[in-house]
Formats: C-alpha cells, sequence, structure tokens
C-alpha cells in the first residue's frame, strides 16, 4: 500500500468548499467528481467525500468512499493504471490552469511559521452517560494558532518566578469562541462574542533557567448560546503547563487542559435529540487538550473556524 | 488539580475511532495499532492527575500520519504536474487532518 501511495501526490482537504465553491481548485474538483462512487447522487446527502485519484489536468482516474484495504488497493491500481495509459499532455496542467490554481487564497497559507500552533483534542469524559456504539471512543481534533506576538503574550513580560500575567482577553476569547466547543461527535458552530460570559487565563512562572522558562496556567471560562434549538453552554476550568525557548522564542511545551461540562447540542454534534429536553440540557464531563506537537502529528491545517480569527 | 514538573512523558495513548481513522487505516493497513486504554484504567486515572488527563485526551498516533499530506488540493495540483504524478486526494467533510 505505501509503495502504491508513494506513486501519487496525497493531498487531504475539505470536500465542501470543493464541492460548492467557485475558485479555480474548486472547479477542478467539480469537473471530475461526477465520475466518482457519489456521481448524481442526492441522498441521503449530496457529499462528494470520498478518496479520488485524478491527474494534474483534472482527468479522473479513479475513485472509492472505504474502510477496506483491498479495495483501496484495486483503486490505486487502476487509477495507476489509467494515468500510464494517457498521453503526457492530458497528466500535466495547462498553464492557464496552473497561473489560476496559483491566485486561490486559502488559510493554510496564513500558517504561523515562526507563531504558536496546537493541536487541540476534545474527548468526552468518564461520567458522560449517552456513551454507546462509536461515541464510547469519539474525539474531534482541531488546530489552534497564534502570530508571533501573539505567543509571547502569553507569558508574563518579566522573567522573574512568581511573575503573573493575565494572558490578553482576546486571546482567551479567541479561545473560547472558536475552540472550546462540543466537537467530539461532530461539527459544531462557534460562539458569538456576546455569548463568552468567562475567559480568564492566567501564567504564572515557576521557574527561570538561562535557555528556558517554565510556566503554569490556570484560568476559566464560560459560553454560553441561551436560545432556539441550538441552545447550549460549555464551562471549563483551565490547568496548563509550558516551556519557553528563550533562545528561539517558541514554546516546545505547551499543554493546556479545559475540563468541564457542557450542554445543549447544535445541528450536527451528534447529542441528545431534541425531544429528549431533559436529557438534552443535562450537564456532562468534557475536556480539551491544546498542545505542541511535532514531527509527523503536526499538520498545516487551519483551525476549522478560522474565519472569525480575523487575520 | 495537581500538575506534575515537566518531564518526560509515557507513550501510552488511546485509540480514536471516527472515520478520518478508518479511512487512513484503509490507506495504510499495515500501520501498527496504537495502544488502548482499558476504560476501568481511564476511570482511575483521569481524576485529578494532570499527566494522566493529558494521556487520556491525547490523540493515539494516527496511520494517516506516515503519509506526507499536503493541505490543499490546488497546491497538491502544481506539484502533481511539476513531478508528472497523479494526485491522490482525500476528501471529506470537515478537513481529514483536522475538525471532521
Amino acid at each position: 500500500m505505501r509503495e502504491l501511495v508513494s506513486e501519487f501526490v496525497p493531498v487531504a482537504d475539505e470536500v465542501h468548499r470543493l464541492q460548492k465553491g467557485k475558485t479555480a481548485d474548486a472547479r477542478l474538483f467539480q469537473g471530475f467528481c461526477e465520475e466518482g462512487h457519489y456521481g448524481g447522487r442526492t441522498k441521503p446527502t449530496d457529499t462528494r467525500q470520498g478518496i479520488y485519484a485524478c491527474t494534474a489536468s483534472g482527468r479522473f482516474l479513479a475513485s472509492v468512499n472505504t474502510r477496506h484495504p483491498d479495495a483501496m488497493v484495486r483503486m490505486l491500481e487502476k487509477a495507476l493504471a489509467n494515468f500510464a495509459a494517457l498521453e503526457e499532455g492530458d497528466r500535466v496542467s495547462s498553464p492557464e490552469l496552473l497561473e489560476a490554481l496559483g491566485t486561490v487564497q486559502r488559510a493554510e497559507d496564513r500558517f504561523p511559521v515562526d507563531g504558536l500552533v496546537l493541536r487541540v483534542a476534545s474527548k468526552d469524559m468518564p461520567g458522560t452517560k449517552t456513551r454507546e456504539g462509536w461515541h464510547e471512543a469519539a474525539s474531534n481534533l482541531d488546530w489552534a494558532w497564534f502570530q508571533k506576538s501573539e505567543a509571547r503574550d502569553f507569558l508574563p513580560e518579566e522573567f522573574e518566578v512568581g511573575q503573573t500575567r493575565a494572558v490578553p482577553k482576546a486571546l482567551v476569547e479567541r479561545l473560547v469562541r472558536f475552540h472550546l466547543l462540543d466537537n467530539v461527535r461532530g461539527q459544531t458552530t462557534p460562539f458569538g462574542r456576546k455569548e463568552v460570559r468567562i475567559a480568564k487565563l492566567e501564567s504564572k512562572i515557576e521557574c527561570v533557567e538561562e535557555s528556558f522558562v517554565d510556566v503554569r496556567f490556570s484560568g476559566a471560562t464560560l459560553a454560553m448560546h441561551d436560545e432556539g434549538p441550538w441552545a447550549r453552554g460549555f464551562e471549563t476550568k483551565l490547568e496548563g503547563v509550558a516551556r519557553w525557548d528563550r533562545a528561539n522564542g517558541r514554546f516546545t511545551r505547551f499543554e493546556l487542559v479545559a475540563k468541564g461540562d457542557r450542554w445543549g447540542r447544535t445541528q450536527y454534534n451528534a447529542r441528545a435529540p431534541e425531544r429528549d429536553r431533559e436529557a438534552l440540557f443535562e450537564r456532562e464531563p468534557i475536556a480539551v487538550l491544546f498542545e505542541v506537537v511535532g514531527g509527523p502529528e503536526l499538520q498545516r491545517v487551519a483551525p476549522a473556524h478560522f474565519w472569525g480569527y480575523g487575520w | 488539580m495537581q500538575i506534575a514538573r515537566i518531564s518526560s512523558r509515557d507513550a501510552l495513548r488511546r485509540h480514536a475511532v471516527c472515520a478520518a481513522f478508518l479511512i487512513g487505516s484503509a490507506l495504510l493497513s499495515s500501520a501498527p495499532r496504537a495502544m488502548q486504554v482499558e476504560a476501568p484504567q481511564v476511570e482511575r486515572l483521569v481524576g485529578d492527575d494532570f499527566d494522566a488527563l493529558v494521556r487520556y485526551l491525547r490523540p493515539a498516533p494516527r496511520a494517516e500520519q506516515d503519509i506526507d499530506w499536503r493541505a490543499t488540493f490546488g497546491a497538491a495540483v502544481r506539484e502533481a504536474s511539476q513531478r508528472k504524478k497523479p494526485v491522490l486526494l482525500w476528501a471529506m467533510n470537515g478537513h481529514p487532518l483536522g475538525c471532521t
């Protein structure tokens, strides 16, 4: 399988934008996705998610949406055979397409290379009542980005043991609105600015050495959307530790845990159904981990609600 | 909540089940499975112990991490054209390597 995959340029991307967008990359996808496994499908949804192989000219090679390795291998082999049968001119992008693709602006282009990138992992805590089937092990991922100057704002100005700093309100509100969300079982919507009731995070220096500074975080958050079918809330206590590399001006360790309760639901996050009003608004335990990662674990994927960052 | 001093950490990670993972597994069926934390152990661990809580929340290494996925389709197409290779696109509702 690995050898087969190495014959391709692999890419992971969000399908909704590709399926509905008007940019050059979206139009390229729309030009071949109807030849794939979900071509023409409208029910139960019109999604075109799956695995596709195509040429750089936009020609369809093969596709599948499967969890079975054998089916995946067959698809990859079919794609390579179809690719080999093409003339070279059909395998590459036209100059016009290359130019158009170069103009597409993506959030990923704003990846803060010299800033702080945190992997955000959410999970139900033991004690959650409604954990059956796949819900039992459900978890989700997102990414939180901070520019270089914002990363420094997590630290007290003076590097002395005992120094404290209230992390700027704008940064903590960003965490609360766009990252302290109940997406464990599926995508959800962010909180509005006025729905943030508490957003406090303080850092305190624990240790100062020539090469690094260790800090401890503590804080609290509360966000509530009070009305309508998607009424919900998310309340946490924040605790964490981090190490700041003084020479390179970046965090080499950053572990911040938000542990607390969630209630209510949104359209796609698979919580209690509307008919079960009592269960819907019962508080259940949840936690979120913000963490620095490196190597193959680090992805240049934009935060799900990047549009709200205002960058 | 007690917070341990900065120290080396265990590699114990929890296996996450989601569609993205399953498709990734299909792509790399020979990848090793992550160690699984038994439920009773989790119940015992995740009280006020910060390191245990981090271990509980930290995602298991995913099979698809062994593939150098590009993050945007357009960039991959341009690269494929230059390298004269086909594109393998993994497309999902929500970015497959992010929030799905």
